[in-house]
């Protein structure tokens, strides 16, 4: 599969950088709290769900070698 | 002087009318019998002479027997005197005899007469003759001879009475003598008399006859003759086809007179005939002249050719196309054109014609003058009462060409196709990756964002989490647009078009920006004087958002204190409403880029938010719809971006929803439990961490459909939350079987997913979903969705409300 477009390329691209902005923020969130804060958990969540979408946007450029991520 | 007219001879010309139409056969049976006529008579004439000459001689044969008889009388009288007296004289015996043989001879004469005579005059004297014989005298004198005495003398008297008696006896038969004369003579004479007539009967009648004969074969012959010549003539003249006179009234109507009337009737209709055949033969030369100006006209080849193979006949298109001449191809076997190549199906074919057979297509190559061949279709017939083959052709060299041509570009499109199938599909595997995968670690981030927003923070934490929240739905606003643009792309994306009050969906947009617009002082004016009443071709709530874009463009890129000026105009049969700015403008050379996606002309720079995708997917949108967006600007003036839709007369009744904002409020009113069925362990967390809002809401979960069954028939929650991507079966088929069990099916379920198609909301609809929420989660739905589930609130409203097209 190598249809993929010059369009999904930059949608790719910004949507990285967005999800780089919220790694960022979410990082910086985390130093900002507590260690055993409630809250780490969530940010976590945040961290985890960030990272779990770059790994998506990199599928999308390659889908056929991406796992299902049900 | 004027002549006086002849008073026409009625009788003769009845007479020549009579005789005229007398048929031949009459005519000439006329001719044989009038002659007869005199000759009948003169029959009649002669028959009557002779028969009177036969009856004058019969009279003359018996008057000469009367004679004789008499005569013999006379003689036996005469011979029985003289006996006597011999006798007497003598006394001789012998005289006696001959007196007996006169008296027995007296009986025959007399008897003869008795029957013979006829005449009155002559019976008397033949009385007197027979009374005299039988007086005194006679019979004295008879008495002295048969007595015989010889001695006594007879006395004189009785002698001198005796021959006295005997005198008046001969005077009486010389009477009868005489009277017979005079009959002999008389009849004799009639005798003559009609022999004379006879004779000039005879010659007359035969004269007469003759004449007749010789006048009326005459008449007859000379007019016959005549008429015949005239019908003769006629009939030579008809044999030359000249025309002929028609006879006139009254002429004769015999069968020369038919004759002639068929001859004149056949002139006449061989006339008509041949007036007709003119005709025809004018007609016929017409549409033959037709016909070859046509044969030369045409367009396409058309010949003639016989059984032999050969040119009969070319047209001029022959000439052209082949470039030979028509008279160098009629005699030439056409195979010897053929290219070798087509030799053999030409032949086939050429058999096929001449078997009587029709060629509908047939295509071969023909050699042309000096070089090449021209491709030719040919449609022909064969006639094998004539032997020949009408063929017309048409040059289609140049559709040949086309054709290879077209295969080698159906090739090439095939290929582009590929490609474009290749690059549909990969679209398709974006928008699905992009649609199930995204949506659901950035419903993970959203709703954790807003968990944490809703925690006590510091303010360099809130900071942090606001910039966290805002990125995601930047994130979130981003994958909608490029799902949409995709959608649109791939002509997945659903459309209601119908006609929409314009100025009415201009104003609801109006609006909603005005918030936006009043925080920036920029002011919206609209003259909706050129939209009232107007209607136009969209899909409601894809216009709105449309105009969305465009207002918050036209806020976001405007000078502090601006103004945005909104105008309606009628463009032919489409309706433009235009949104002008008082931006910075917009330089002419970056105004093709305005459109491109992710480009934002600089404006990244500025810090105003965006991503690049919002004009592009405005375009796309409304070319979906069947309209466009035009811009012009001028810089530092401002922008003016014009959407431009189909008119339409018939506005569909307003269709806006209410919003009815629901508060977000903290509370303990809702209690129950929630089941949620979910395989992802961060939704499921974050389900917790929202729920927990909740105090007396317990929530229970299951990772698969089966497990969500099982614990909903084990808990018989207060609600379901379901998602529909599964690993088991499908949060569909969970949906049915929880509708067809009757302990479970009046537990409310609520599907949650990160995509989903409106024809898959009403699906679920139908199966009993009482709302449908799509991730990423807002949590204050979610918050809602429970009050209204587990709580005092109304469900209805919350589902009328959730459960519209998904985004």
């Amino acid at each position: 599969m190598t249809a993929v477009t010059r369009e999904h390329e930059d949608t790719v691209h910004f949507l990285k950088n967005q999800l780089s902005i919220i790694l960022g923020f979410a990082a910086l969130l985390a130093e900002q709290v507590e260690d055993g804060s409630p809250l780490r958990a969530d940010i976590e969540e945040i961290e985890k769900a960030a990272q779990a979408a770059l790994g998506h946007l990199s599928g999308l450029l390659s889908p056929q070698e991406q796992p299902d991520q049900r | 002087l004027q002549k006086v007219p002849k008073t026409p001879d009625v009788t003769r010309r009845l007479f020549a009318t009579l005789w005229g139409n007398l048929p031949l056969r009459w005519k000439g049976l006329a001719v044989i019998a009038v002659p007869l006529l005199p000759l009948a008579v003169v029959v009649l004439l002669v028959t009557s002479a002779v028969s009177q000459q036969r009856e004058a001689n019969a009279s003359v044969a018996r008057a000469l027997v009367v004679k004789a008889e008499i005569a013999a009388l006379a003689h036996l009288f005469s011979s029985a005197d003289t006996g006597i007296r011999g006798y007497l004289l003598t006394r001789t015996p012998h005289h006696l005899e001959l007196v007996n043989e006169a008296r027995l001879g007296l009986a025959a004469p007399l008897q003869h007469l008795t029957v013979l005579l006829t005449d009155l005059e002559q019976r008397e004297h033949l009385a007197r003759v027979l009374e005299l014989s039988q007086q005194r005298p006679i019979t004295e004198l008879l008495e002295f001879a048969e007595r015989n005495d010889v001695n006594t003398p007879v006395p004189d008297e009785i002698l001198t009475a005796s021959a006295r008696v005997m005198r008046e006896i001969h005077a009486e038969l010389a009477a009868m003598q005489r009277r017979e004369d005079v009959v002999i003579a008389e009849r004799v004479a009639l005798a003559q008399e009609a022999e004379n007539r006879l004779v000039t009967a005879s010659l007359g009648g035969l004269a007469v006859g003759a004449i007749a004969s010789l006048a009326l074969t005459l008449a007859f012959t000379h007019g016959v003759a005549r008429r015949i010549a005239v019908v003769r003539s006629d009939a030579v003249r008809l044999a030359a086809g000249h025309p002929i006179t028609t006879p006139g009234e009254g002429q004769p109507q015999d069968e020369v007179g038919q004759l002639a009337q068929a001859l004149s009737d056949a002139s006449a209709l061989l006339q008509h005939r041949q007036h007709e055949v003119d005709t025809r033969v004018r007609e016929l030369e017409d549409a033959r002249g037709e016909l070859s100006q046509f044969f030369d006209l045409s367009l396409d080849l058309l010949c003639i050719a016989g059984f032999d193979g050969r040119f009969r006949r070319v047209n001029r298109a022959c000439e052209a196309v082949l470039g030979w001449t028509s008279e160098e191809l009629v005699g030439v076997p056409f195979i010897s054109l053929v290219h070798p190549d087509d030799v053999a199906a030409t032949n086939a074919e050429a058999e096929r014609l001449v078997a009587g057979q029709t060629t509908l297509a047939f295509e071969n190559r023909y050699r042309c003058r000096g070089s090449g061949y021209r491709w030719l279709s040919w449609k022909a017939m064969g006639d094998p009462s004539r032997q020949l083959i009408y063929a017309a052709a048409r040059d289609v060299t140049i559709e040949k060409q086309l054709k290879l041509q077209q295969s080698e570009r159906l090739a090439e499109l095939a290929a582009l196709n590929a490609a474009a199938d290749r690059a549909n599909r990969a679209k398709s595997d974006f928008i699905s990756r992009m649609s199930h995968d995204f949506r659901t670690p950035l419903n993970a981030i959203l709703g954790f964002a807003q968990v944490l927003a809703s925690d006590p923070l510091t303010e360099a934490q809130k900071e942090s989490v606001q910039l966290i929240q805002r990125g995601g739905e930047h994130l979130l606003q981003l994958i909608n647009e490029v799902l949409d643009i995709a959608r649109i792309e791939a002509g997945q994306l659903s459309l209601s078009v119908e006609p929409v009050d314009v100025s009415e969906v201009v104003q609801h947009a109006v609006e909603l920006i005005a918030p936006l617009a009043e925080a920036r002082n920029i002011a919206v004016t609209a003259d909706y004087s050129g939209g009232t009443g107007r209607a136009v071709l969209a899909d409601r709530q894809r216009l709105n958002q449309l105009l969305m874009n465009l207002l918050s463009n036209a806020v976001k890129y405007n000078r502090h204190g601006g103004r945005i000026s909104i105008n309606f105009e009628e463009v032919n049969e489409r309706l433009r409403i235009h949104l002008a700015d008082t931006g910075r403008g917009i330089a002419p050379e970056k105004l093709g880029l305005l459109f491109k996606p992710f480009e934002r002309l600089g404006a990244e720079a500025t810090g105003i938010e965006g991503t690049g995708l919002g004009l592009t997917f405005s375009r796309a949108l409304a070319e979906a719809m069947g309209g466009a967006i035009l811009v012009t600007s001028e810089v530092g003036r401002g922008s003016t971006f014009s959407v431009e839709l189909a008119r339409t007369v018939r506005p569909a009744a307003a269709g806006r929803d209410a919003e009815q904002d629901v508060p977000y409020v903290e509370t303990s009113a809702a209690a129950g439990t929630v089941l949620y069925i979910e395989d992802n362990p961060s939704n499921v967390r974050l389900m917790h961490r929202i729920v927990q809002r909740r105090r007396g809401v317990i929530l229970r979960h299951a990772p698969t459909g089966m497990h969500g069954i099982a614990a909903a028939a084990e808990f018989q929650p207060g609600l379901i939350l379901l998602d529909l991507h599964l690993p088991d079966i499908s949060g569909e088929e969970v949906l049915r079987r929880l509708h067809e069990d009757a302990t479970l099916r009046q537990i409310p379920v609520a599907v949650l997913t990160a995509d989903a198609t409106s024809e898959q909301a009403r699906r679920l609809r139908s199966l009993g979903a009482i709302a449908y929420l799509t991730k990423p989660l807002d949590i204050a739905k979610v918050l809602r969705l429970l009050d209204a589930a587990l709580g005092q609130h109304d469900a209805a409203l919350l589902t009328q409300r959730e459960t519209g097209e998904p985004t």
